[in-house]
């Protein structure tokens, strides 16, 4: 199963170029999509999902040409949203059972039975009675994923999902995902590295419409290898510091002084020490390149 | 602060577009408006005798303005407030520094200055209208700041004001967008509601300030204006309206105030929807971990199934939001109880109901709840299509396999349900009434035809455009402005050069047809015009929805350019080919129709004005004005009726005398619309001039007739085919009323404008040019279940192949003016003083029948008592359908009247309402006697003696039978209807001794009060007794007929010198301050 994106072009009435030539290949199992606010994400996420259309580009999924033929990408598709409501006054159980019938379950008794399970899966069976629309930012979100999962989608995308969730929230939706992802395709964006770290099998950092690096996170670490430097700082340094260095990244310590992380070769006659390279190293190392 | 809120909320509106459009649509509509009324787009489109600009009509038309800016209200006003709350950005706005307020003060001021900013537009325009070059400068005053300023700050200010606060307060408290427009209507609503339930029950005063809007002090004011005074004065301002302002402006501020005290910048105050059971303490587990997923996959399908499961259960969703809404159950309640005012409603021009038959309860409620309807149907189309986006769901939805074609067709079906439970509140509370006042038999299957078969297809046709609208614009309240000015341009699309029906989108070729419907007679030929019209709009409603398609909103799509190119994409398969192949059927049958429509077929007549005829027909024959005629004298015909096929044939002859003093040798013969088949005298002629279009020829005798001597004339005629669009015959299926206009007659017919100098007039009585009195002789068929009933008396009756003949002669010389029936009738009988009484009327019709027989009862009795016996031996009243008409005549011994006086409710009779059944039988008894014996000749006044007399007895015999105070409640209404009908009588008034025909107010209404108060001054006996002496003097008069003169001369001759000024006064003059004097001297609390 793969999923092709060929020169996906987009600019907005506004003139923001939010998808530009964009091209990449993505295979089964989990793929992040990691970018700043704003590096088109959500412009490309709502285009595979067929809410969007390109000024130019194709995308194959399946041997499914998704532009020219969105239907059949739609009967094998979930999708969740970065937000989205429901009508108001409608419970868990009537909503899902809703979606199941618009997703194509047009025998009753299996639609019962599958919202059961979905809602048993999200932990959302003993509110399946309350409205949705009463529920809190985490329970929504997994009732968002309980009506992915209604149709047994092939292509799965979610658009910045743990944003707004508890820790203990974040894990289980995470969880969740990883499962559903063994066999799909689960195209997944946030601006969070640690989402990433450990569940996808392969990433991408994005900005400005175009997909700047593809990696498998396993692989990071090799690539930086040897490039990545720390310090402490004073803060009245911290300016001039910043024009000398590739800074990555830097965060106040307790001692009043900061830290910072630097990209770089042999920085240790600088005063820096070596450290371990990171996603988060590799991300912020990407956008700057990119800058 | 304030001003910083306000700047902003301005700045927004002036950024905004649909500011601009409503503005600018609002200023056009005004333009056109007034320059139309000034005669901008030629002759004839205008009422010369108005001028466009008078203070009266700059206020009429603002009060219709008024009804569209109120639409605007909720969508300015409302947005207002409601844009805080959809953009989310309350809750951080509402955190801000500045007091509520501020903050609520700076809102409402700066909405409401823009609202009054479009309605400015209105005045503007309405000037602007004056000043196009192509106005009839004769129908345009001088400009006149006073009028605009005295509209604008004293009408719509105000009520634009009490809008705005209505608005403001339903939307700030809910925080729903929509509650606005719900107020709105229901405002509306309440104020109909309030005005009909207190008609009649409390002071004009207390009813005038109860008037939120301020219109019926002016309305009471101006009532009774004439057309010059509606062109000249100023608009009154009586202290009282100007209380009634002041006290609903206060009403305004108190609810502001209100919306002050409750409004929390917090949670909403009042919850639009009904809060769900199903809310409650919700209890967090989320510490449970996920190891394996696996989940029951049942098989999708996408078949037909499917199809039907999602359009119904989307359908049934957007519904139950509808219906569940607080603001819906209130229109619910409003539109049922409006329902039932509209049906429990007196007439109040004649102070009587009708019966609550099946028909009359889906008349005018049904025609006014439908508007209701309608309305609705613009509105909710755009919630139920911008309501996934404004919930947030819609990704959700788009991302699902659903197709564009099955969202749209839920949505419509969404509508067509709406529209279904409306109807059917329609029904509930019209069989409820039924019910209520006892009335039976309950009829399911009319309310079911009329409501499901009728209204219901141009009520989807409707919805199918409202979701167009909708889909294009993606803004309810937009689209509901777009609408509603779609529904108002209809109409004027005649000035535009298209006046075919084709291009008036989803009318009906008889507009008002349902409104005419006949127990007897039932919609008649309307039907199938009316569904041929319907499905051509349908095929134009599949194009809409082909389009609706192709604009679909389902992905995010930026601008215009994109959604076309999107459109343009969708544009293919089957909807390309549903799209052309119905586009060519809708064109076909718009050709055809439009064809069929300026077919001669399909015309009545010729389409120019009367007026304009006459003009041309005196043009062109004027110069055989002259020539002596001979006259009718005896009438023989045989007609037969096809009430299956509507159709009719005539055969007839005519015995011509000539009764001058010297030879005749030409003959002017006009006939009637129908085809004349045979032509023939009884003599050889020759024609000189067949004229087709003024069905009007000229022969030449070839033996000239000698004074004294008679001659045949022979004719034959059937009526034009009937076509789709037209029945060119007046034979009904059921209660047929044929008149003698069918028939040919003899002379020249254009008598022109009334000369009060021509006294060759006197020698033709005032119904006919060609006859003085005829015998008559009638041999009438029709199908085997009718009867078939002309003047005269039966002589035989018998069936032959499968028809029923019917011979009629009467025995007495009777006047040209002929009625010929035919129904399914039962008969009542009775007898008085040795006359046979008949009543023929419609089986289920039977709730005046007593009514009318006490009327000819009574009638009998008072006019034998002065005027001598009844000349015939029998009365027949035939009932026909109110297809022909809602009145009622009299022709030798027959009577036809109108079923609607059949179906009076007479209940209340004696308590305050007028018997109508009872009054109409002895009006009509009365022409017996003036009318029919004293014939008066055609001259101004003639009606003097015919209907003011008549009228005048009828309210004594009245007096007789229900006390002299119903009497006088019949007088007074008399009274107003002289009145009313002055303020809206197009031409010249006169007084009553020249009265002309077309003027009934005056010869009805004045002419029964001005009688019926000099009976008061000299006593009934004696006016009775003077009026005896002038019928016996001129009772069967051969010409010269008597005039109003003879009458007036003969009245002041037998009145007391000190009484004289009373004729002069009542009956000469003009003015009803001088003319109504003595009347309101007796009764000066009328």
């Amino acid at each position: 199963m793969q999923l092709t994106i060929h020169q996906l072009s987009k600019t907005y009435s506004n003139g923001v170029k939010a998808l530009d030539n964009l091209q990449i290949e993505i295979n089964s199992g989990m793929f992040g999509l990691l970018g700043p606010n704003g590096a088109g994400k959500s412009s490309l996420m709502r285009t595979l999902a067929t809410l969007q259309i390109p000024d130019t580009g194709q995308i194959v999924f399946d041997g499914i040409d998704i532009l020219a033929d969105p239907m059949s990408l739609r009967k094998v598709l979930g999708y969740l949203p970065q937000e989205f409501g429901v009508y108001p006054g409608m419970s868990a159980e009537y909503l899902l059972d809703y979606f199941s019938l618009l997703k194509g379950i047009t025998d009753s008794k299996s639609r019962k039975k599958l919202v059961n399970q979905v809602l048993e899966l999200t932990n959302l069976s003993e509110v399946r009675n309350k409205n949705v629309d009463s529920f809190s930012g985490g329970m929504k979100q997994r009732f968002g994923i309980a009506q992915i999962l209604l149709n047994n989608p092939k292509l799965i995308i979610v658009d910045e999902p743990t944003a707004g969730l508890d820790p203990a929230e974040r894990n289980r939706f995470l969880n969740v995902l990883r499962e559903i992802a063994i066999t799909n395709i689960i195209i997944f964006s946030t601006h969070i590295v640690e989402d990433i770290n450990g569940i996808c099998n392969e990433l991408a950092i994005m900005n400005g419409g175009k997909i700047l690096r593809q990696v498998k996170p396993a692989e990071v670490p090799e690539l930086l290898k040897g490039k990545v430097w720390t310090r402490e700082v004073p803060v009245n340094h911290f300016e001039l510091f910043e024009k000398t260095y590739s800074v990555l990244s830097s965060s106040y310590l307790q001692n009043g002084l900061i830290g910072v992380r630097v990209y770089g070769d042999q920085l240790d006659e600088a005063g820096f020490s070596p450290a371990q390279p990171g996603l988060e190293d590799f991300y912020f190392q990407t956008l700057l390149n990119d800058r | 602060m304030f001003w910083t809120i306000a700047r902003f909320e301005w700045r927004y509106w002036f950024k905004n577009p649909a500011f601009y459009i409503y503005a600018g649509a609002v200023f056009l509509l005004a333009m056109g408006s007034m320059s139309g009324s000034a005669g901008a787009l030629g002759a004839g489109s205008a009422n010369l005798e108005t001028i466009a600009n008078s203070p009266w009509n700059i206020f009429s038309f603002s009060r219709f303005f008024n009804k569209i800016l109120f639409f605007l209200v909720p969508a300015v006003v409302g947005a207002s407030i409601f844009r805080e709350f959809s953009s989310k950005v309350n809750a951080i706005l509402f955190t801000y520094a500045f007091t509520k307020s501020d903050y609520l003060c700076a809102k409402f001021f700066s909405s409401f200055t823009i609202i009054a900013l479009i309605a400015l537009m209105v005045e503007l325009g309405l000037v602007a209208g004056t000043l196009l070059p192509f106005v009839n400068p004769s129908q345009v005053l001088n400009f006149e700041f006073r009028s605009y300023l005295h509209t604008y700050f004293l009408y719509l200010l105000p009520n634009l004001f009490l809008c705005s606060c209505l608005v403001f307060a339903s939307v700030s408290l809910t925080r729903n967008v929509y509650s606005g427009f719900v107020a709105i209507i229901l405002t509306w609503l309440f104020r109909e509601i309030w005005f009909r339930w207190t008609g009649n029950t409390y002071s004009q005063n207390f009813i005038g300030l109860t008037d939120p809007f301020g219109e019926t002090f002016i309305d009471s004011f101006v009532r009774y204006w004439t057309v010059s005074e509606r062109n000249l004065l100023a608009l009154p301002l009586p202290l009282d309206f100007l209380l009634n302002r002041l006290i609903w402006l206060g009403i305004g501020v108190i609810i502001l105030f209100l919306v002050y005290r409750c409004f929390s910048f917090g949670e909403p105050v009042v919850w639009f929807n009904r809060t769900s059971k199903n809310a409650g303490r919700l209890i967090r587990n989320n510490f449970g971990s996920i190891t394996r997923v696996r989940i029951f996959n049942p098989m999708p399908g996408f078949g037909f199934e499917y199809r039907i499961l999602t359009i119904w259960r989307r359908a049934r969703i957007e519904l139950s939001y509808i219906v569940s809404s607080g603001g819906f159950l209130l229109l619910f309640l409003g539109g049922g109880f409006f329902l039932v005012v509209l049906l429990q409603q007196v007439n109040p021009q004649t102070d009587t109901r009708l019966l609550p038959v099946t028909w009359s309860v889906l008349g005018l409620p049904v025609f006014f709840f439908t508007l209701l309807i309608q309305a609705l149907t613009f509105f909710y189309a755009g919630v139920i299509l911008n309501r996934p986006k404004l919930a947030g769901i819609a990704d959700l939805i788009h991302v699902t396999p659903v197709s564009n074609f099955i969202s749209y067709i839920s949505a419509l079906l969404t509508l067509v349900l709406l529209q279904l439970i409306l109807s059917g509140l329609i029904m509930g509370v019209g069989i409820g009434i039924q019910l209520y006042h006892n009335f039976y038999p309950i009829e399911p299957g009319h309310y079911f035809f009329n409501l499901i078969c009728l209204h219901l297809p141009g009520l989807m046709i409707w919805a199918i455009l409202a979701l167009f609208i909708q889909t294009l614009f993606h803004h309810t309240y937009f689209g509901f402005f777009v609408l509603v000015m779609i529904w108002l341009a209809i109409p004027n699309l005649d000035s535009l050069g298209m006046a075919a029906l084709v291009f008036k989108f989803n009318q009906d070729p008889y507009p008002d047809f349902f409104l005419k419907y006949s127990d007897l007679s039932h919609f008649g030929n309307t039907l199938r015009s009316f569904y041929f019209f319907k499905s051509y709009w349908f095929l134009f409603g599949i194009l809409l929805g082909c389009l609706t398609l192709i604009w679909w909103q389902r992905a995010h799509l930026n601008s215009y350019m994109e959604r076309i190119k999107t459109g343009v994409h969708r544009f293919r398969g089957v909807l390309l080919w549903v799209f052309c192949l119905s586009g060519l059927a809708f064109l076909a049958t718009g050709y055809t129709l439009f064809n069929l429509e300026k077919h001669p077929d399909n015309i009545i007549g010729p389409v120019d004005s009367e007026r304009e005829l006459m003009i041309r027909f005196e043009e062109n024959y004027g110069h055989l004005k002259l020539i002596k005629q001979p006259r009718i004298r005896s009438v023989f015909i045989q007609l037969d009726l096809f009430p299956e096929t509507r159709q009719f044939t005539a055969r007839g002859t005519y015995r011509l005398v000539n009764h001058h003093t010297s030879a005749i040798d030409t003959l002017l013969i006009k006939t009637g619309f129908d085809e004349i088949t045979v032509l023939a005298a009884g003599s050889p002629w020759t024609a000189l001039i067949v004229d087709s279009f003024f069905k009007f020829s000229i022969y030449k005798l070839e033996s000239k007739l000698e004074p004294g001597d008679s001659i045949s004339l022979k004719f034959e005629l059937k009526n034009k085919p009937n076509a789709l669009l037209v029945q060119q015959s007046n034979v009904l299926e059921n209660g047929t009323y044929l008149k003698s206009d069918m028939l040919p007659r003899i002379g020249y017919f254009a008598t022109g404008p009334i000369m009060l100098n021509d006294s060759s007039k006197i020698y033709n009585h005032y119904q006919s040019y060609d006859e003085d009195l005829v015998d008559f002789e009638i041999i009438m068929s029709t199908s085997r279940d009718q009867t078939a009933i002309a003047p005269g008396k039966l002589i035989k009756v018998w069936e032959d192949r499968g028809r029923q003949y019917f011979h009629y002669k009467m025995n007495k010389k009777i006047k040209l003016v002929l009625g010929f029936n035919s129904g399914r009738y039962s008969v009542y009988s009775d007898q008085h003083r040795g006359v046979d009484l008949k009543i023929f009327h419609h089986p289920t019709h039977t709730y005046c029948l007593s009514s009318m027989i006490n009327g000819l009862k009574s009638s009998l009795d008072y006019n034998t008592s002065y005027f001598g016996s009844y000349p015939h031996q029998d009365i027949k009243i035939i009932e026909f359908s109110r297809a022909e008409g809602s009145y009622a005549t009299t022709a030798g011994n027959v009577m036809p009247i109108s079923e609607i006086r059949f179906i009076q409710d007479i209940k209340k009779t004696g308590i305050g309402q007028i018997d109508l059944a009872f009054y109409v039988a002895a009006h009509e008894l009365t022409h017996q006697w003036w009318g029919n014996q004293v014939i008066p000749a055609d001259a101004p006044g003639a009606p003097l003696l015919t209907e003011s007399i008549t009228e005048y007895i009828t309210a004594k015999i009245y007096e007789k039978t229900y006390g002299k105070k119903n009497a006088l409640k019949f007088i007074d209404i008399q009274l107003k209807r002289y009145l009313n009908g002055r303020g809206q009588a197009p031409s010249e008034e006169f007084p009553l001794i020249f009265v002309s025909p077309e003027q009934s107010y005056i010869s009805y209404g004045k002419g029964a009060v001005v009688f019926y108060t000099l009976s008061e001054y000299l006593g009934e006996e004696k006016l009775n007794l003077i009026l005896q002496s002038f019928f016996n003097q001129l009772k069967n008069q051969p010409p010269p007929y008597p005039t109003s003169l003879d009458l007036i001369n003969h009245l002041k001759q037998n009145t007391p010198d000190s009484l004289g000024y009373l004729i002069k006064d009542m009956f000469e003059t003009v003015d009803p301050a001088i003319s109504l004097r003595p009347y309101y001297h007796l009764f000066p609390d009328q």
